[in-house]
């Protein structure tokens, strides 16, 4: 199965149907285009072995800058114990926002009942919920003993947890990463060192993500979620009706489609990707936000053949 | 003013320290509050903010707080801040009765018969429920969220907030008396 390399392009208008071309010819996607006055901003996809390509056109046919983006073509939950003015816009929606600019597709999740020590707690439902993202960041508070105890809603979970928090320590029980540093703070992101605080944590969901890409290598999913999501977008002419954004949002294994599932399951299961139909290399299931609808691409040793 | 955030945790203390210096500057009540100590336990679990406050009975008089000009068969007294207007109308109807007095639009009263050095002298409270209302936002704010078991002291100019997950515990109390004495809770 062909492996993609993600890709953040910042440049002028000027030429860019030469790239867009070049990316569609090696059989890569532009999986976003968002023009801020005269900039241009593209997440590109592309096979890894044209990674070299790509650069040279960038810098010397395009005249733009390139940058590795790991967090494109992930969809992350940032999970706060509540929603109230405690947690909310500082740091909650600092650190969603900043992963946001390196292409990642986050949503805040606020629990109903995430604050205190021995009261905390998680719902199932809450954590069917957060299971949907490919990954999940935590964002706890100061106290080293508050922290210890949340420790205990991560556990079970099904995908990888990276915690944050104001004490420094290596490593944090049922997460994938702690990055310290960052706990219950009321003030935006705004000094050097509580930026590269940020830093920090874009490398370590950055890393999390690549283990997990590799994980999923080991028997990678039926067909690569970027050709399902161009697929879906050339066959299902409703998707350019939606308001949302990202109406089709790239996951690790599927994407989310923001759709009525109720309404458009069965359009979506009869998409046609690589010769085959989607419900035969993929599961797709009403999603617990907004009744989207969720695909998640079957393992290739489930379906048989890649596509 | 005078902040101080204790805590055996020194990470904790020190984040603490600046949540409450942003909450208070960020709310514009430093210049209502003298002084604040938090103490945060998790271990107990408790947290107590002790805040003294300046301002919660003050009085002011009616020349500070309006213009004041002698007219024909009485004074004439335009307020500037509609927050006292009602005091105020208040205190004129107790110095010089309800008959003496006439609200002659939203701001501005007539009180027959007065002279202005009478009238200057009549003595306002400066909404203290506003000011208390304040300084419990700023204690709201910095109090952390789980702790939502509190238990509210009121004095004269002082508030003391014990908070904490659990059924408060009278040592607690004890704590929160030795932390508004400036002692080691």
């Amino acid at each position: 199965m062909t492996v993609y390399k993600y890709f953040l392009f910042e440049g002028g208008h000027y030429k860019q149907e030469e790239l867009t071309e070049f990316v569609e010819d090696v059989g890569g996607y532009v999986l976003q285009r968002n023009i801020i006055g005269v900039d241009l901003i593209l997440q590109i996809a592309i096979p890894e072995e044209e990674v070299e390509n790509l650069v040279y056109v960038v810098r010397h046919v395009v005249k733009g800058k390139i940058k590795e983006a790991p967090l494109v073509g992930s969809e992350i939950a940032v999970v706060s114990p509540t929603v109230t003015r405690h947690h909310l816009p500082h740091p909650t929606c600092d650190i969603a926002e900043y992963l946001r600019r390196f292409g990642a597709k986050t949503y805040i999740i606020g629990l109903a009942r995430g604050v205190g020590i021995k009261n905390a707690h998680i719902t199932a439902e809450e954590k069917r919920i957060i299971e949907e993202f490919d990954i999940a960041v935590f964002v706890l508070g100061n106290f080293l003993s508050c922290l210890k105890r949340k420790a205990e809603l991560l556990a079970d979970f099904q995908i990888p947890v990276v915690v944050t928090g104001a004490p420094e320590v290596e490593e944090f029980p049922n997460a994938r990463a702690y990055v310290g540093g960052i706990g219950r703070i009321v003030e935006r992101f705004r000094t050097g060192d509580m930026i590269a605080k940020l830093d920090k944590l874009v490398e370590t969901v950055g890393r999390v993500l690549d283990e997990k890409r590799r994980e999923l290598e080991a028997d990678p999913p039926a067909a690569p979620p970027v050709m399902v999501k161009a697929e879906i977008e050339k066959q299902i002419p409703e998707i350019e009706d939606i308001l949302s954004p990202y109406p089709v949002t790239l996951k690790l294994d599927g994407v989310r489609i923001k759709l009525p599932y109720d309404e458009y399951a069965d359009k979506i299961k009869q998409v046609v990707v690589g010769g085959r139909r989607l419900y035969e290399v993929a599961e797709v299931v009403k999603s617990r936000l907004h009744n989207y609808i969720l695909v998640k691409l079957l393992p290739e040793s489930m379906v048989g053949t890649a596509i | 003013m005078k902040l101080e955030v204790r805590s055996p945790d020194p990470i904790g203390e020190a984040a603490y320290q600046r949540i409450a210096e942003i909450v208070i500057a960020e709310s514009g009540a430093s210049g209502l509050i003298d002084e604040m100590k938090v103490y945060i336990d998790t271990e107990e679990p408790v947290t107590i903010v002790y805040v003294k406050y300046r301002g919660a009975e003050r009085r002011r008089t009616l020349k500070e707080l309006a213009t004041i000009e002698a007219e024909e068969g009485g004074v004439r007294v335009a307020m500037e801040d509609e927050l006292f207007a009602v005091e105020a109308l208040r205190e004129l109807w107790r110095a010089f009765g309800r008959s003496a007095v006439e609200q002659i639009s939203r701001l501005e009263f007539f009180v027959y018969g007065a002279k202005p050095e009478d009238v200057e002298k009549v003595e306002v409270q400066v909404a203290p429920v506003a000011i208390e209302e304040i300084v419990g936002e700023v204690v709201h704010q910095i109090l952390p969220e789980g702790f939502r078991v509190r238990k509210f002291i009121h004095g004269q100019g002082m508030l003391t907030v014990v908070a904490s997950e659990d059924p408060i515990q009278s040592k607690w109390l004890e704590m929160a008396e030795r932390l508004a004495k400036g002692e080691t809770p």
